[in-house]
Order: structure tokens, then C-alpha cells, then sequence
């Protein structure tokens, strides 16, 4: 929904502008894109916009709509955002212009801004992040992009490691298979490869955000964010420490 | 030894039959997919039990380079490897190297060729073929043949036919596992007939738990292939199972089994769903046309494959023409037609109705009547009476519904004209 919210007419113009930008300049063309448009009056974004909004939500009385937040990397302009689109009658918020390069320090007071500005009952949905911050909903291309991550772990020493990726994993691909397999799947590059991984990336998340659920609901989500931080950087220096000692990568 | 082959019904020289193998108790005729690398293209081994799927093919001269018979051996084997619970055939390496591999050159030692890895000289024996099948471990293993293309002519035909003769006993020595796993000799001998007998009667000297028919499907014309298979499927032992190596299209595979042909292989339906072509009972649905972009129809809707009942055409047209992950589902549809029809194949000779199933086939392949002439001519030779699907005989296209019903109706009652 938020993306046929998107494609339609002028609004994309002045919404999206991330369409036309590559992944890796994506951040920079994005500041500029706001640049550009903070420099017009504001009273013609307003109205330009909101018009084109409420054609929209004429249109799509079945479906739910939910209302695109930007702003670029300016901490005022986010929150603006933000405030206009929650006046809005909309059922949720699509946040968009993340992940797509930023780092950690430069994003949280934006997401601060944004998530502070939006009614508490409404659901936010959030692209393309590598973790989850202060939003509900994430899309499923992380899992994609966390496969590339994993075949790190795919190096020689995998190759007749005949155990499951992780040892009591409930997913089809740890009760099926083992890393050898996975391994040599990769080295010949095979399609399969890609779907047995997805598919267990695709399980761990979801009881990821299961864990998350609960933690929230039984009043103790920030000692749940303090044991996965703490966690994850145990993980991520013995990973690096891995990789300095691997003798060949195979990739 | 190490299978059982029962058969349970027959009509004339087709044969359906119970084939028990150590991993697995498969029916024929049947139809196995090539899984070259281990896998087949994006399916899991579930998926493949879903279909059906009895024995699937792994390819030696792949699975020796990487990940290496020996690590495959470590880990128990390639069924432990996979994870696939049914049975596994192991070709011999010899035909990937000459078709894949640039130098690849045959001597009487073995196949010499220039390793893919780092270019150096490499040579392929018969004994070291077997070990890397015994290795690998499937329930059936190939002989290594000296495998030459139909289309060549001259002497090198029967030096290929008689060195693959010299190369069976070599295999049979060096096999370490004849109670685990069963080794099939290859029948060579190109298009002509007399080297062809002289091969059959070599091998069946042998007394090997069976044989397959090689140097087929490598572009001879289509009367040439049906007479190679008919006369070799005459001449082999009537109880032990019989494989025509690389076929391949449906059309060919109801062919050679009413000829007396049990097992078949091929990459064909595998390889056609990566170019986005489905298999469909009229022949062949091409999912990239343009028509097919707002077709909400399912590829077919007399099958009952997952794919079919879940997706459209539309969706599978939008998928193909994007990326290869698309194929995956055509994959899928594809090898379950294959399946549907070994099942069938089986099913209807042993409930005594063969000729209807293939008059059935053809008709809905031929709609016209215009069963190609190589196809009436192999009929023929089965015994199979196809006058009610043909026109070949008639000037005139003929409306073939009614005729399939009773076959005591004479042709010229039932013939209609439309155009």
C-alpha cells in the first residue's frame, strides 16, 4: 500500500525522492533532494502535497494507507515531516530514507524526531535497516541483505562441518541440513545456497521479533536491548577474529 | 547385485516393473532428474519427495571436483551429504569431460584431459571412475564408455565400441561395493547395427545387474534413434532394467517405453523452466511471451502440482522474465509433469490400458493428427495401433474426439473435415 501511495502522481516527486538515486551515493542524493525542496515556499509543499493526499485516500477506501515520513538528514524537517503527515488521517506511517548508508550516531536523533512526532497507536514500518530501533514493522529485504553477512561464516573451515547452522535451530534448513552442504552449495554457486540460508535468516528473525513481543509485553524490552547489544559485540569480534585466522575464504 | 528387478505388467514389449534398490523401491518406467552439483536447480530434497521424484542423477565429473569424492565419502556418502532419502545414480565422468572440457582426449589408458582448476594434465582411468563412484556412493554407478557422437561416422566408431568393451572388465575389477551398489554397462556402437549386437552380446557376457543404451541423443535424426533403441532393447536381458542415457522429451520417453526401455535421464525439463518454458500436455508453454502477462490461467489446468494449483500464468511470467529464481517454480511444474508421466507410463501398462495412454498422449500433442512419421514407424514396430490418433495415412485433417472412445468404429465413419 505505502508504495502505490508512493508511485502515485506529483507526491513521489516530492516524497521519494530515493528512486532515482544509487545505493551507494543514496544518503548524499537524498540530503539534496530535501535541500531542494526546503528551499520552495513552504505553503506550495504543503498544499501541493496534501491535495494529492487526500485524492489518494478518496481512492483506496478498502485498503489501508499509510502516510510516507522524510525529511533527509535534517533533524527540523524530519520532525515537520513527521507532524504534518500525523494531522493526516492515515492508518499507519511508511518511514522512509534510511539504511542507506547513514551511521548509527547520525540516524538516532532522526528517528528520535520522527518516532516522538507520531500518534503511539498507529503502526510505523521501516525500510531497509540492518537492526531493529524504535520501529514495529521491517521489511523482509533485510533478511536478503543479512545472507551476505552470513557466507563469511562459509569459509574452509565449514567445508565437512557436518552440523547444523546453529545447533538447535527449529528451521527447515538446521533440521535438514548441514554447513558442509550449504558450503559446497556456495562454492558452485548454487540457487539453493540462497534459499536454505534465507530460509533460516527468515525463521531467526521472526523469533527475533517474537523475543522482542514478549520482552515488551512483560515490561522488560530495555534489559532484553541491553543483553543483545552485549551480545552482539561478542559476536561480531569473534567473528573478525575468525576471518584474520581463516586460511582461504571461499567465496 | 544389489537391486531387484520384478516385473508386474506388460504389453507387448513395454514393460512396468518394480525396481527395489538399497536406498529405495522405485516403479518403471520412470523418468530421473539430473541434480549435477548435488542439488537440482533451487529445489529442496522435500520438494522433490513432493513430486515424486525416485532416483535422482548426480554428475561425477562435477561432484569430484568440488566438493571431492573423498570429502563426500568423509561425511557418509552424497545421500547423507544432500539429505536425500530415495535413490541416487552416479554417472561415470567420462561424457561431461569430452563435452566439457576443451582438450579432453580418449586413449586406451583413460580420458585425458586438462584439469579446470589450475590446466594440468589429468587422466581419467576406469578404475579411478569407479573409485570416485564408490566413493560417492549412489545405488547405481555407471562404467566408464569410450563415448562417441552418433554423428560422427568411420572407424572410430567401432574402436570406441570395443575399447568400451576392454573398459568393462576393467570397472568390474576395480568395483569395491557390487553389494551396495549396482554397476550398468553402457552399450555403444553409434547407428550401426552389427557393432551395436556385437556390443549387447559383450556386456550381457558379463552378467551385470543392468544395462544402459548410450550415444543416443546427441542430435542423430529421430528414425536413426528409435531403431538403435528397439534393436538393443530386443537384444538385452529381459529381467534386468534398461536405461536410454540423455532422454529427454516426453514424446521420446513414451516412445522408448513402448519399445522395451525402462529408465531415462535428462537435463531437458530442469533446464528449459531457466528459460522460462513449461511442459504442458499440448507440448511446450512458453512463460516469457508476451500473452502470458495477463493469463490468470494456471500453466495447466489438468495438473496438480503445487505450482499449478497455487500460481497464474500471469505471476510466473512476471517472475521469469525478471531472474533465474523465477525458474525455480517452473522447475518444480516441469519435473512433476516428468513424474505424472513415468506414473502413468506405469499405471497403464499394468492395468492393461498402454495403447489408450499412448493414443491419449498423442492426441493431445498431435491434435491436428500429425503424429511425426519416425513416431507411427516406432508404433509400429511396438505393436501399438495409433490409426485413431493419426492422420498420417489420411490426405485429409480428421476430427479424432470420437474415435479414441471405440476403437471398432472404422476410420472412415469417423473421419470429419475441419479447418
Amino acid at each position: 500500500m505505502a508504495y502505490q501511495f508512493l508511485s502515485k502522481g506529483s507526491l513521489s516527486k516530492h516524497l521519494c525522492p530515493r528512486s532515482t538515486a544509487r545505493e551507494n551515493s543514496r544518503w548524499s542524493m537524498v540530503n539534496a533532494g530535501m535541500e531542494f525542496s526546503a528551499q520552495k515556499n513552504l505553503n506550495d509543499w504543503e498544499v501541493d502535497t496534501f491535495v494529492e493526499l487526500y485524492r489518494i485516500l478518496e481512492e483506496f477506501k478498502d485498503g489501508a494507507v499509510f502516510g510516507s515520513v522524510v525529511g533527509g538528514s535534517r533533524v527540523e524537517q524530519r520532525r515537520r515531516c513527521a507532524q504534518e503527515v500525523a494531522r493526516r488521517n492515515v492508518e499507519g506511517f511508511w518511514i522512509g530514507g534510511f539504511g542507506l548508508g547513514e551511521s548509527m550516531e547520525e540516524r538516532n536523533p532522526l528517528l528520535r524526531a520522527v518516532v516522538d512526532s507520531l500518534p503511539e497507536e498507529k503502526p510505523r514500518l521501516i525500510s531497509g535497516l540492518g537492526l531493529p530501533g524504535k520501529s514495529d514493522i521491517m521489511n523482509a529485504s533485510v533478511t536478503h541483505s543479512l545472507l551476505r553477512t552470513h557466507r563469511k561464516i562459509f569459509a574452509y573451515r565449514c567445508m565437512k562441518d557436518i552440523s547444523p547452522i546453529v545447533d538447535d535451530c527449529k528451521c527447515y534448513t538446521c533440521q535438514n541440513h548441514t554447513k558442509a552442504y550449504i558450503n559446497h552449495l556456495l562454492n558452485v554457486h548454487e540457487m539453493l545456497a540462497h534459499i536454505l540460508l534465507e530460509i533460516h535468516n527468515t525463521h531467526h528473525f521472526l523469533g527475533f521479533f517474537r523475543s522482542i513481543r514478549e520482552a515488551i509485553q512483560e515490561g522488560k524490552f530495555e534489559q532484553f536491548r541491553q543483553k543483545f547489544i552485549g551480545s552482539r559485540h561478542e559476536h561480531l569480534f569473534s567473528a573478525a577474529l575468525s576471518d584474520q585466522l581463516d586460511i582461504s575464504v571461499q567465496d | 547385485m544389489a537391486l531387484r528387478f520384478e516385473i508386474l505388467g506388460r504389453f507387448n514389449r513395454a514393460r512396468a516393473a518394480q525396481l527395489i534398490l538399497p536406498h529405495y523401491e522405485c516403479q518403471t518406467p520412470l523418468f530421473m532428474p539430473v541434480g549435477t552439483q548435488g542439488t537440482i536447480k533451487g529445489l529442496t530434497t522435500h520438494q522433490l519427495e513432493d513430486i515424486g521424484c525416485q532416483i535422482i542423477l548426480g554428475n561425477t565429473y562435477h561432484l569430484a571436483l568440488r566438493p571431492t569424492s573423498e570429502l563426500i565419502d568423509e561425511v557418509g556418502g552424497l545421500h547423507k551429504f544432500m539429505n536425500w532419502p530415495r535413490a541416487l545414480l552416479t554417472d561415470s565422468g567420462g561424457f561431461q569431460m569430452v563435452s566439457l572440457l576443451h582438450l579432453a582426449d580418449i586413449t586406451e589408458k583413460g580420458v585425458t584431459f586438462q584439469s579446470p582448476v589450475d590446466g594440468k594434465p589429468m587422466l581419467l582411468t576406469p578404475e579411478e571412475s569407479i573409485q570416485i563412484q564408490n566413493r560417492i556412493g549412489a545405488d547405481i554407478i555407471m562404467a566408464l564408455d569410450d563415448v562417441v557422437k552418433t554423428t560422427i561416422t568411420g572407424p572410430r566408431i567401432e574402436e570406441a565400441m570395443y575399447r568400451t568393451l576392454r573398459w568393462i572388465d576393467r570397472c568390474i575389477a576395480a568395483h569395491k561395493k557390487p553389494h551396495e551398489q549396482n554397476l550398468f554397462g553402457i552399450v555403444q556402437g553409434g547407428l550401426d547395427p552389427v557393432l551395436r549386437d556385437i556390443c549387447v552380446k559383450g556386456l550381457v557376457e558379463r552378467n551385470l545387474p543392468g544395462y544402459a543404451i548410450g550415444g543416443l541423443a546427441g542430435g542423430e535424426d529421430k528414425d536413426s534413434f528409435w531403431r538403435v533403441v528397439a534393436q538393443c532393447t530386443a537384444a538385452l536381458p529381459e529381467h534386468k532394467p534398461r536405461y536410454v542415457m540423455g532422454v529427454g522429451y516426453p514424446l521420446d520417453i513414451v516412445v522408448c517405453s513402448a519399445l522395451g526401455a525402462d529408465m531415462y535421464d535428462c537435463v531437458y525439463p530442469t533446464r528449459t523452466a531457466r528459460f522460462g518454458t513449461a511442459l504442458v500436455p499440448e507440448g511446450v508453454l512458453r512463460l516469457k511471451h508476451k500473452s502470458m502477462e495477463d493469463d490468470m490461467r494456471p500453466i495447466d489446468p489438468t495438473c496438480d502440482c503445487m505450482v499449478c494449483k497455487t500460481y497464474t500464468r500471469a505471476y510466473i511470467h512476471c517472475l521469469v522474465t525478471k531472474d533465474a529464481m523465477g525458474s525455480q517454480l517452473l522447475s518444480y511444474h516441469n519435473l512433476y509433469y516428468m513424474m505424472k508421466l513415468s506414473r502413468d507410463l506405469h499405471s497403464s501398462i499394468v492395468e492393461g490400458r498402454f495403447p489408450e495412454f499412448v493414443c491419449q498422449f498423442l492426441q493431445k500433442m498431435f491434435p491436428q493428427g500429425d503424429v511425426p512419421e519416425w513416431v507411427c514407424n516406432a508404433m509400429e514396430v511396438a505393436g501399438i495401433d495409433i490409426s485413431s490418433c493419426n492422420a498420417l495415412f489420411s490426405s485429409l485433417p480428421s476430427k479424432v474426439e470420437d474415435t479414441v472412445e471405440d476403437d471398432t468404429k472404422s476410420r472412415s465413419e469417423t473421419v470429419t473435415i475441419t479447418f
